[in-house]
């Protein structure tokens, strides 16, 4: 909870915790970082009395640039290969640098060649098998287990928890990009 | 008259043969040289070490074990360490290597086999002026290495990271942890990197990370690329700090220095050191060699006589120039034995810090209550720390 206290005599103003932290008013200063990251999640909550205006401008504007950067990472995540399918080469025909003269057309053409601009990648494998031992019989025989691949389940959820970003992204930062 | 004059004979295969002297491949890197710039870098002359507080010997805050959470902890000064995984204790610890009397170390405390997407880390941040002669963003961008001790229980591949917040990219290495709970030295060449900026001002230049857990993953290494592309993979897939309750994580003795080449650890004076990191923070000293050191804050005078109108206001001078207007509160919470005041000739007490308003950063104002005020407008007054109090004032102004 922070509190706006006036300070020598009424002409300037100190932005006060209530765990007693003094905070000026610098964008600079890491305190203050922290008041417009309680004011964005919290709102009128986190402060006694209202909030002054020039404090939740300057909120929004850290909002907006927060969601912005998290938008940009969400996709670029997404952008990258599932694990569980590979990735497919992709090829494109690229000039070598040398020019032929053709016959029919009467004009200069760039040689072509197929270059490969994507390296295809395997995927992984779907599961794994593991060796499950009893913890209540240390002398049973261990059980053999199949599961899912840990690393495509944790793709999974990081492709999951990107596209979450990516959802809650509201259209006025999805249109500046 | 004729003059005669004999030399001894020279035997020119035995004088092409003394050439060949031992020099060995630095002594021949310092021939090859073709500028005293070159020879400068391959030596690393002059002050090196762009890193304060690499030997964590500062440690003002002397906060003792400390349960870390998602708010960023500072320990030593200038080292924070952070983490939404599992749990886990951070201190300033005696465990170091030979030649380091300290070390920042972290310790599991629930382990969390499968982070997901939290993650830990230890962290420093330079300024982005204390970096800006690295001249990223040129066609001339100058390698860095980044040297350390480590102690870590996980071994294996493991993860380091820096961002520049101006200009927004990423870099992403690995080092390997080949022994358990043993220290070892590490260095990491980051070169320089032509799409990349430091700004020449006061705000965080990098963010520099060892990765203890999260964001798992193998590819986008050893390359300088977008932010948003090469984050995603700050810890190798095989390293969990959190694997299991015990695991520990130390480093010291880190040192950032221009170049492709890490030079031997550079060791300032104590009082150098702790000047350098009271830029970012310092604190009064209310309790020194076993008992109450009543450290003073500042002085000033009685403003009003209204005893909850902040009637006191001091000036509150800081020992170096600080890098922004500080933030500035108590240790612990405010209460009225916590601080002390010396009006003319009659000692009281201080009910709390109303409020700080300066301009500067070489001292502060402070504005302060008295629990009574039987006082004159234009008295002096002395603050300080008192006697029956562990409380200090904490000046902050950490990146």
């Amino acid at each position: 909870m922070y509190t706006i206290r006036e300070v020598n005599g009424g002409r300037g103003r100190s932005i006060n915790s209530d765990t007693g932290w003094c905070i000026p008013d610098d964008p600079a200063n890491r305190h203050y970082q922290e008041v417009l990251d309680a004011i964005i999640a919290e709102g009128a909550a986190c402060f006694d009395g209202d909030i002054p205006e020039d404090l939740q401008a300057a909120a929004d504007e850290k909002q907006f640039n927060q969601q912005l950067a998290a938008y940009t990472t969400a996709t670029a995540r997404l952008a990258q290969y599932v694990l569980a399918d590979g990735r497919a080469e992709v090829t494109e025909m690229q000039p070598t640098g040398e020019q032929v003269f053709n016959e029919e057309t009467m004009e200069m053409e760039d040689v072509m060649h197929e270059v490969i601009t994507v390296t295809s990648i395997e995927p992984v494998e779907a599961t794994v098998t593991r060796m499950v031992y009893s913890e209540d019989d240390p002398m049973a025989e261990p059980v053999e287990e199949t599961i899912e691949n840990p690393l495509i389940t944790k793709d999974s959820e990081e492709r999951a928890a990107a596209q979450a970003i990516i959802d809650a992204t509201p259209q006025a930062v999805i249109d500046a990009v | 008259m004729v003059v005669k004059v004999s030399k001894p004979a020279i035997n020119v295969r035995e004088e092409l043969a003394d050439l060949r002297k031992p020099t060995g491949i630095a002594g021949e890197a310092m021939l090859r040289a073709e500028t005293p710039q070159e020879q400068q870098e391959l030596i690393g002359v002059g002050r090196r070490n762009i890193i304060i507080n690499g030997a964590m010997r500062v440690n003002q805050r002397n906060l003792g074990i400390v349960s870390v959470t998602t708010t960023p902890y500072y320990i030593a000064d200038r080292f924070s360490c952070y983490n939404s995984i599992g749990s886990m204790t951070a201190q300033q610890s005696t465990d170091a290597p030979t030649g380091f009397a300290h070390s920042f170390k972290v310790e599991c405390t629930t382990a969390n086999a499968s982070p997901g997407v939290g993650e830990a880390w230890i962290q420093y941040k330079p300024e982005a002026q204390d970096m800006y002669h690295l001249a990223y963003g040129t066609s001339n961008p100058k390698s860095m290495t980044i040297s350390f001790w480590v102690k870590s229980t996980v071994t294996g591949l493991a993860g380091f990271y820096i961002y520049q917040a101006d200009g927004a990219r990423a870099y992403q290495a690995r080092y390997t942890v080949h022994n358990s709970n043993t220290w070892e030295w590490k260095s990491i060449t980051i070169p320089g990197d032509a799409a990349g900026n430091f700004d020449d001002n006061n705000d965080t230049g990098a963010e520099m990370r060892w990765y203890l857990a999260g964001k798992a993953g193998d590819d986008n290494i050893n390359e300088w690329g977008n932010g948003s592309t090469h984050t995603l993979d700050r810890t190798p897939s095989t390293y969990n700090f959190n694997s299991a309750v015990g695991n520990v994580f130390a480093v010291t003795g880190v040192q950032l220095e221009v170049g492709k080449v890490a030079t031997p650890f550079e060791y300032r004076s104590f009082a150098e050191e702790l000047a350098l990191c009271q830029r970012y923070y310092w604190q009064t000293e209310s309790w020194r060699g076993g008992q109450y050191a009543y450290d003073q804050i500042g002085q000033g005078f009685i403003r009003t006589t209204n005893t909850n109108d902040s009637p006191v206001t001091i000036q509150a001078p800081f020992p170096v120039p600080m890098r922004v207007r500080p933030a500035v509160g108590p240790s612990t919470a405010d209460g009225a034995v916590n601080f002390a005041a010396q009006v003319a000739n009659t000692g009281t007490t201080i009910d709390r810090i109303v409020g700080t308003w300066t301009s500067g950063v070489r001292m502060a104002w402070l504005d302060f209550n008295l629990v009574s005020n039987p006082y004159s407008v234009g008295q002096a007054v002395s603050v300080y720390c008192n006697g029956g109090s562990y409380t200090d004032i904490q000046f902050d102004a950490e990146l």
